[in-house]
């Protein structure tokens, strides 16, 4: 009944799994609903708000203050998409001080979808989105060999905007010339389109996979994941990338 | 942005080597303050993992030597950067730990085809192909060659040609080839002569054994598709699809019950990396690839067998794995040669065979102790997730050390590529190592220095002047076809009149995430004798066809060796054996590099005793919080501390001030109450459990 479609290692999503779903189960009212694993990727330059993003979308908190996190790899966010299917939300923030440099492989493996975060109060973070999406794409891919769907957010939307967020036209011709699929002002602090941001990149991560649901699965089934508790060979898994 | 790097680290680490990215987890995870930072613009150093556009990146850049090539900083500024009482060591910008890489395409470019089949790939193809003929820096790129086939259509190159006119410029090149391979070995002298010899080389070397008539022509096959298998093969077909490539510089293979798996585990890196296990171990018996029987199902099923035989090995095979137990039946053999020993057990020939060359993976001359030594690892490593005792990383070996790099920066390591030390800050008084001089002209000071021996100063280590020859390739079938797609191992050993040589083949499938569809990717390892093509040149002529001819025939293909599509040579500098002088100072710490060893089970032992010496007390690589039990508590709050603090010693600076990373604090449950995780917890609940769990390792 369980089989994540995400590329998140089965050891993982069971260890979630223990913690959040049967809560969730609870709340849904159990029933048999399909359930999804994706990891997203939340990057950006330093302090455009990556981390406040991931806070306010997952906990429904935001703090003026910037913390970096210590010892989390991801966010988690659980969606009853609809009547019959389960969304885990992995969203994985860059880890404090990866900021100098390139990020490793592992941070970018298997994700499903990215947001790319700007602050529209410095247009230097504009310049750096390029940079980023670049990176991305040459990081990581879906398995049918198509960038991984990516949403470009112009945060702190609810101070004074600087450059070229301000011509509607002309961001919706940039993101279309760089290969995001959309993109959203947001507000980490006011609350504003982080939802709907997400929503859409959600929808789109949910075509993607129906489209690409190819038949890895035999593949996937030798996969090895250690564990604590000793061995073990998942059973048959799919995956998205 | 490095210009907003902090000044004051606990340790810093240079290299993102695998040792290196070991001990920088691990003292991130204890608290400490670590900068890590290395000189490429990738992690990994010599463990990394290319695509193919990597691999044609990373050999311009080894050609040009100069891959890291820095400004000397200006001697006034160095000045300023150090007070009284300290000194500047100058460390060496450049190390070469790479010698002659070549890569090259085995087959040719494809000719012009049904262009609407391949409308939708066009793009893709065009961007790879463009790249491919912008690279003609390098003489030798398959891409220049490509250029000469493409523009002198009528011009028909023949290798067997090259090789005779090359014969001579190879001097004493080998000539051993015997009558079957005569010719194989003859187009595998002229292709690599001529890549050996690559500065003096025009830019068309032919490298393409044949013209492609039309008849060549096939419909395009998808890669993706592993149900046909390609029988046609253009150089175009594999780099429109480089990244699916991922090509180790030092692959290795993990013991199932090894130091590596255990590590992965109880740090929780393994949740940063998949595997596949090694499904079969071959070895070549009398000239012919078999598998080898290892398991106690495998010895009973086995079809290779007698059945004496299988009692014969089975008998062996329980004793080996306790041999200690039965001292008395190896005693007098333990510093005599394994094969003695084998003899003195009346194993069968095909039986000594099978676990000298398969099981202990030995060569002849190795005693009886590495011998039993070794097997018992294998036997020990039986089983545990498969049916042999390896284990290969998704993705190739270079995930692992980025698998440490990412736990250590989610615990707060600092990571910043393109960064290199220049110079050492060493007190005169007592010669300690306490800072060192970025390239960028900034000082960075610490307490402890750990590094690879290629950004040390050649006078702080010795080692024993090894290189590992290495051969890579992608290939389009498997040595030993079986039923399915099979992961292979294979030690080679072959025996020449002096001695016998071993050649390591690692044969990894696509479905190991590095080589795309239906070919395959090959690692060939040995000792370094002369250059690695040289050096590998017997055991690639055993077991490929390293100049294929096209052909439209695939019946006739599924009888052939496999062929080679693309290949790379280089020898690595094997740094794994270094003895440290006595003038490294005592806080500064260097690790080895990797080496023509098959695991990595020993740079695991050598960090823990790093890690050791400067924290005697920790615990080296603890399992990190689960994400739920880590609670945010706002500054005004009381902090509950977890095990972040009381490091080291009183006068270490844990909370520094640069980093932002240490307002965060965070609770840890006690790891082993595993019971609880099932429930919904709640924040309360979890605090109790994080002070319970305390008190417990209070009383510790």
């Amino acid at each position: 009944m369980y089989s994540p479609s995400g590329g998140i290692p089965e050891a993982l999503a069971r260890k979630l799994n223990a913690a959040t779903v049967e809560k969730e189960a609870e709340t849904a009212g159990g029933g048999d609903k399909k359930e999804h694993l994706y990891k997203i990727l939340v990057i950006g330059e330093l302090g455009t708000g990556k981390t406040s993003i991931i806070k306010r979308y997952v906990h429904q908190f935001f703090s003026q203050h910037y913390r970096a996190t210590i010892g989390v790899d991801f966010a988690l966010k659980v969606l009853n998409w609809d009547a019959d299917t389960l969304i885990r939300l992995q969203l994985w923030d860059i880890a404090g001080q990866e900021r100098f440099g390139n990020m490793t492989r592992v941070y970018y493996k298997e994700a499903v979808g990215a947001f790319v975060v700007f602050d529209v109060t410095r247009a230097s973070t504009f310049d750096a989105v390029t940079k980023w999406k670049n990176d991305l794409d040459s990081k990581v891919q879906l398995s049918d060999g198509s960038p991984v769907p990516c949403v470009l957010l112009a945060n702190k939307c609810d101070q004074t905007k600087e450059g070229l967020v301000n011509n509607t036209a002309q961001m919706d011709e940039f993101c279309k010339e760089k290969g995001f699929i959309g993109w959203y002002e947001t507000s980490a602090k006011e609350n504003i389109n982080i939802d709907d941001a997400a929503r859409f990149l959600v929808t789109k991560i949910l075509e993607k996979d129906k489209a690409m649901q190819l038949g890895d699965e035999e593949r996937d089934r030798d996969r090895v994941i250690l564990e604590r508790n000793g061995p073990q060979s998942p059973s048959a898994r799919k995956s998205c990338c | 942005m490095a210009s907003d790097l902090p000044s004051d680290f606990d340790i810093v680490v240079l290299g993102t080597g695998l040792q290196e990215s070991i001990l920088a987890a691990a003292f991130s995870r204890i608290g400490l303050k670590v900068l890590h930072i290395d000189r490429n613009d990738y992690y990994g150093g010599p463990w990394a993992s290319f695509n193919l556009q990597g691999v044609d990146k990373w050999i311009i850049q080894k050609q040009q030597s100069a891959s890291f090539c820095c400004q000397p900083l200006d001697s006034d500024h160095l000045l300023t950067l150090v007070k009284e009482g300290e000194k500047l060591l100058e460390l060496p910008g450049t190390y070469t730990s790479v010698l002659e890489p070549q890569s090259h395409y085995h087959v040719d470019k494809r000719p012009e085809i049904n262009e609407e089949k391949i409308a939708e790939d066009t793009q893709d193809m065009n961007v790879s192909i463009q790249r491919q003929e912008n690279n003609n820096t390098l003489p030798q790129s398959a891409s220049s060659e490509y250029d000469g086939e493409k523009d002198k259509p009528g011009q028909k190159p023949s290798v067997v040609e090259t090789a005779q006119s090359k014969e001579g410029a190879l001097g004493g090149g080998s000539k051993e080839g015997t009558t079957a391979e005569e010719s194989v070995a003859k187009d595998f002298d002229g292709q690599f002569s001529s890549a050996s010899e690559e500065d003096g080389e025009s830019a068309d070397t032919p490298t393409v054994d044949k013209e492609t008539s039309p008849s060549d022509v096939v419909d395009y096959i998808p890669t993706k598709d592993k149900q046909e298998r390609q029988c046609e093969w253009f150089a175009d077909d594999i780099c429109k699809e480089w990244r699916r490539y991922s090509i180790d510089l030092a692959p290795k293979l993990l013991y199932c019950a090894g130091s590596m798996v255990e590590l992965l585990i109880v740090s929780d890196v393994a949740k940063y990396c998949e595997f596949r296990t090694v499904s079969r171990v071959l070895t070549m018996h009398d000239g012919k690839l078999e598998k080898v029987p290892c398991s106690r199902a495998d010895v009973f099923s086995s079809k290779i067998l007698t059945l004496p035989e299988k009692r014969l090995l089975m008998k062996f095979l329980t004793f080996a794995a306790e041999y200690e137990q039965h001292s008395e039946t190896y005693q007098d053999y333990l510093d005599r040669p394994f094969a003695d020993f084998l003899d003195s057990q009346k194993l069968t020939t095909r039986i000594k065979h099978f676990v000298m060359e398969a099981i202990a993976m030995v060569l002849p001359s190795s005693s009886t102790q590495e011998g039993l030594a070794s097997t018992q690892k294998f036997l020990r490593s039986l089983g545990r997730y498969g049916n042999t005792a390896f284990l290969f990383p998704l993705y190739g070996s270079g995930e692992l050390p980025q698998g440490f790099c990412r736990l250590s920066a989610v615990f707060g390591g600092c990571y910043c590529l393109t960064l290199s030390a220049l110079h050492l800050v060493i007190t005169e008084a007592d010669n300690r190592c306490i800072g060192i001089i970025t390239n960028g002209g900034q000082r960075i000071n610490c307490k402890y220095l750990i590094g690879d021996p290629s950004y040390m100063p050649s006078d702080f280590y010795i080692h024993d002047n090894r290189n590992i020859s290495r051969g890579i390739f992608v290939t389009d079938r498997t040595i030993f076809p079986g039923a399915e797609e099979e992961l292979s191992l294979l030690y080679l050993l072959q025996h020449s009149e002096e001695n016998a040589t071993a050649t390591t083949v690692l044969e990894l499938p696509s479905s190991a995430m590095v080589c795309q569809g239906s070919t395959y990717l090959v690692h060939l390892t040995c000792s370094a004798r002369a250059d690695a093509a040289t050096d590998l040149k017997p055991a690639a002529n055993t077991l490929f066809d390293m100049c294929p001819q096209q052909t439209d025939d695939c019946a006739e293909v599924g009888k052939r060796k496999p062929r080679v599509l693309w290949s790379l040579f280089f020898k690595q500098v094997d740094l794994s054996n270094i003895t440290a002088t006595e003038k490294v100072p005592e806080n500064l710490f260097i690790v080895c590099g990797p080496g023509a060893e098959i695991d990595p089970d020993k740079h695991v032992a050598e960090a823990r005793k790093i890690f050791k010496k400067i924290c005697p007390d920790e615990e080296f690589l603890p399992k990190p919080p689960h994400p739920d039990d880590i609670i945010f508590v706002d500054d005004e709050e009381t902090p509950a501390t977890g095990n972040q603090s009381s490091v080291l010693s009183a006068d270490l600076d844990v909370d520094g001030e640069g980093v932002d990373c240490t307002e965060s604090k965070q609770i840890q449950r006690d790891a082993k109450e595993e019971a609880t995780e099932s429930e919904s917890v709640t924040e309360s609940n979890v605090t109790e459990n994080t002070e319970e769990g305390q008190e417990k390792s209070e009383k510790k």
